[in-house]
């Protein structure tokens, strides 16, 4: 019965999948649209400045999918719910790989505005730091025999390296750093160009839309691979 | 996930229409809106020269996306591959 349920809910895991994978789609087409037929372009940087526009999004994602591996790694100590588990490993490598889209675009833009591809800078550092952590999650949990332990660990440093997360952000204002301070959520508000402000937004939405749809889809392949393996178990013993 | 690839790829397709436009704007001198910087340096430094604008800026642009775009795409197509190949497993252990 329980089986039967697990596997209604996957179907409606994935049709949400599908669903999501829809509307980020005509988001992103819009996004790319605003990104080069209708943001003007930078006075000071000129058209490489149109990087922040995927660069800045897949930050904001890398951020909420470290914030999610935090929040089901918690759980997943507290209830011992390996549904939690799932959700944790599926969102940590999505956070990879859109950190690594993160610092990929981030040298590229910085080679044009500072002259340089790197600077061991306070943010770039942290983030480089957060990647190297959620790069030592799957390490982790392959690493012990024990997979019930590797879990535990991978869960408590999935919690640890999301404290690498106000660290990144704060950064800028806490030390003196070549990265550019925060320039649309700020108090006295963006200090942008409303067009530039809107197809940053846009974007935005696209890239949480894309998230999520990627993460159900993950979601649904891990659930499915685990109750593949504990089948075979089962038949085994 | 065949759907999501010929998308993916129309989305490249659009990504360097993009690019290819940008650089012709900014080729016949089109005037630069005078908007706030994104990348304003930290006060306490001193300020980064201004960046020539070369082609060099359009190759950076173009890599940003073909980078981001390609991760995405990359990323879609080993979960397709994952996803059939726990199908075929499920199948094989139901048979």
């Amino acid at each position: 019965m329980d089986a039967q349920m697990d596997t209604g809910s996957l179907a409606g895991t994935r049709r949400w999948s599908v669903i999501l994978g829809l509307l980020a789609t005509v988001s992103l087409v819009a996004g790319l649209w605003m990104i080069f037929f209708y943001a003007p372009t930078e006075s000071e940087m000129g058209v490489v400045q149109r990087i922040f526009y995927v660069h800045l999004p897949s930050a904001l994602v890398a951020y909420l999918a470290f914030g999610i591996v935090a929040l089901c790694s918690l759980g997943y100590l507290w209830l011992r719910d390996e549904r939690l588990d799932a959700i944790a490993v599926c969102a940590a490598e999505l956070g990879v790989i859109f950190t690594t889209a993160v610092l990929t675009t981030g040298p590229l833009w910085g080679r044009i505005a500072w002259g340089a591809w790197w600077v061991w800078d306070a943010r770039l550092s942290f983030t480089l730091l957060l990647w190297f952590i959620y790069v030592g999650y799957f390490i982790l949990r392959g690493a012990t025999e024990n997979p019930e332990r590797g879990k535990r660990f991978a869960a408590v440093l999935g919690i640890v390296g999301a404290v690498d997360i106000p660290l990144i952000h704060m950064s800028v204002q806490w030390f003196r750093s070549q990265h550019p301070k925060p320039v649309v959520l700020k108090p006295e508000g963006p200090s942008l160009a409303p067009e530039m402000v809107q197809t940053l937004l846009v974007n935005m939405l696209a890239f949480m839309l894309l998230f999520f749809c990627l993460l159900l889809a993950r979601y649904v392949v891990e659930r499915l691979s685990r109750r593949i393996d504990a089948t075979r178990l089962l038949r085994a013993a | 996930m065949r759907h999501i690839r010929i998308i993916l790829v129309l989305l490249f397709a659009l990504a360097g229409l993009g690019t290819g436009r940008a650089a012709r704007a900014q080729a016949v001198e089109a005037p630069a809106v005078a908007a706030a910087s994104t990348a304003p340096a930290s006060s306490a430094l001193p300020a980064p020269p201004k960046p020539p604008r070369t082609l060099r800026a359009y190759w950076h642009l173009f890599a940003a996306f073909a980078i981001v775009w390609l991760l995405v795409f990359g990323y879609v197509v080993t979960l397709a591959r994952r996803f059939r190949r726990v199908e075929e497993q499920l199948q094989a252990l139901g048979a």
